[in-house]
C-alpha cells in the first residue's frame, strides 16, 4: 500500500531478479474500467518478464480501482495523474533508477499527463495507446446506448450527446457497472496523446490482426508527430488478439517479447 | 465479401454490441469520432454502405 491522499493505493512490486544485476525500473499504469480487468494477466506476465530481465516493476491500482482505497466514483482525473507521479517517485527512491512509465490504453494518457508533474521526464512505453481521450469517453458512453444505435432513427434516441450534457452539468452516470463522475469523464475528455516538449524515448507498441502486423494509420500519424517534436520513438506492431477487450482472457506473448527487448536497449 | 454483401440481418453474430465493436475499431484505426446521429441501421446494411461511411468520415 502506498499511503496517499484519499487512502492507500494497492501496489504490486516486482523487484529486479534474474542472473544479472538490476538495470532499470518501470511503473505500470492500467487502463480504464473493464479494460483494466481484461488486461490483468498480460500486465502481470509483462511485469514478471521485466523483473526477470533485471527491471523492477511497480504496478499501482489508481484511487478507486482494483484493490486501492476509495470507490470508482471518488476518483478524478487529476488524482490519477498525481497517483502515477507518486508511484514514479516511490520507485525511484526505492531502486535508484529513473523509472520509465508503461501505460496500456488510457493508461498512456495518464502517463503523459504525469510527466508534467515530475522533476525529470521519464521514458515511456505505450501499449495500444488511446490517442484521443474524447474518443475513448465517447466509446464508453456508447456502451449505454448500444441497443438504440441500429434500432431507432436518430431523433428518437437518448444518445451520447445527452449523456455528455448530463456529465457537464455535474451528474454521475452509471455505465457498465461503473459510476462515471464528471471529475473523471471531463479529464479524460480533455486528455490527448500529444507530443511532449521534453525529448524522451518512447516504445510505441500495437497489437495487429494484419498480415504482416502494422501500426494503425491513426497511430502512424501520431508517431510521426512525436518524432517531429524530437522524441525518439520506436514503433512496433506485433501479431495478436486485442487482449484488453476480448471476451475470454487472452495472452499476447509477442507483445511481451517485443516490449522487453525494446526497453532493454534503453538499459544497456 | 463484396460491396453488396449484406451485413446487418444477414450475419447472426452482428448484434448491437458487435456493431459497437466495429464502430470502436474503425474510430481507433482511422482516428475519427462517430456521433450517434451519423449512423443507423442503413450504415451497416452492406459492406459497401459501411465503406462509404468510412470514406465520408475520412474526407470530412
Amino acid at each position: 500500500m502506498l499511503p496517499l491522499a484519499g487512502g492507500g493505493r494497492f501496489c504490486i512490486f516486482h523487484p529486479a531478479a534474474g542472473p544479472s544485476a538490476a538495470v532499470g525500473a518501470a511503473v505500470y499504469v492500467h487502463p480504464f474500467a473493464e479494460e483494466m480487468n481484461k488486461s490483468r494477466r498480460m500486465a502481470a506476465l509483462q511485469a514478471r518478464a521485466l523483473s526477470a530481465a533485471g527491471i523492477s516493476v511497480l504496478q499501482i491500482d489508481l484511487l478507486g480501482c482494483g484493490d486501492s482505497a476509495g470507490d470508482f466514483g471518488d476518483a478524478t482525473w487529476p488524482i490519477w495523474v498525481a497517483d502515477v507521479a507518486e508511484a514514479v517517485r516511490w520507485l525511484r527512491a526505492r531502486t535508484g533508477f529513473a523509472p520509465f512509465v508503461w501505460g496500456l490504453r488510457s493508461g498512456c494518457l495518464l502517463a503523459v499527463a504525469a510527466v508534467a508533474a515530475l522533476e525529470s521526464a521519464p521514458d515511456l512505453v505505450f501499449w495500444q495507446p488511446v490517442i484521443s481521450g474524447r474518443q475513448h469517453l465517447q466509446q464508453f458512453l456508447r456502451l449505454r446506448v448500444a441497443g438504440e444505435l441500429i434500432g431507432r432513427a436518430g431523433a428518437d434516441r437518448t444518445g451520447t450527446a445527452e449523456l455528455r450534457a448530463k456529465l457537464e452539468s455535474g451528474a454521475t452516470l452509471d455505465i457498465a457497472g461503473y459510476a462515471l463522475v464528471p471529475g473523471v469523464a471531463m479529464g479524460l475528455d480533455a486528455a490527448d496523446l500529444a507530443p511532449l516538449p521534453a525529448r524522451v524515448r518512447v516504445a510505441w507498441l500495437e497489437v495487429s490482426s494484419s498480415e504482416p502486423p502494422e501500426l494503425s494509420p491513426a497511430a502512424r500519424m501520431r508517431v510521426s508527430a512525436w518524432q517531429a517534436a524530437g522524441s525518439d520513438v520506436i514503433p512496433v506492431a506485433v501479431a495478436g488478439l486485442p487482449f484488453w477487450q476480448t471476451q475470454e482472457i487472452a495472452e499476447c506473448p509477442a507483445l511481451i517479447e517485443a516490449t522487453t527487448s525494446a526497453v532493454l536497449r534503453w538499459c544497456a | 465479401m463484396a460491396e453488396d454483401s449484406p451485413l446487418l440481418g444477414a450475419i447472426p453474430e452482428l448484434d448491437s454490441m458487435a456493431v459497437v465493436t466495429v464502430i470502436t475499431t474503425l474510430e481507433e484505426r482511422f482516428g475519427f469520432i462517430v456521433a450517434d446521429d451519423e449512423i443507423d441501421g442503413s450504415t451497416f446494411a452492406t459492406v459497401g454502405s459501411l465503406v462509404a461511411f468510412v470514406k465520408s468520415k475520412l474526407g470530412a
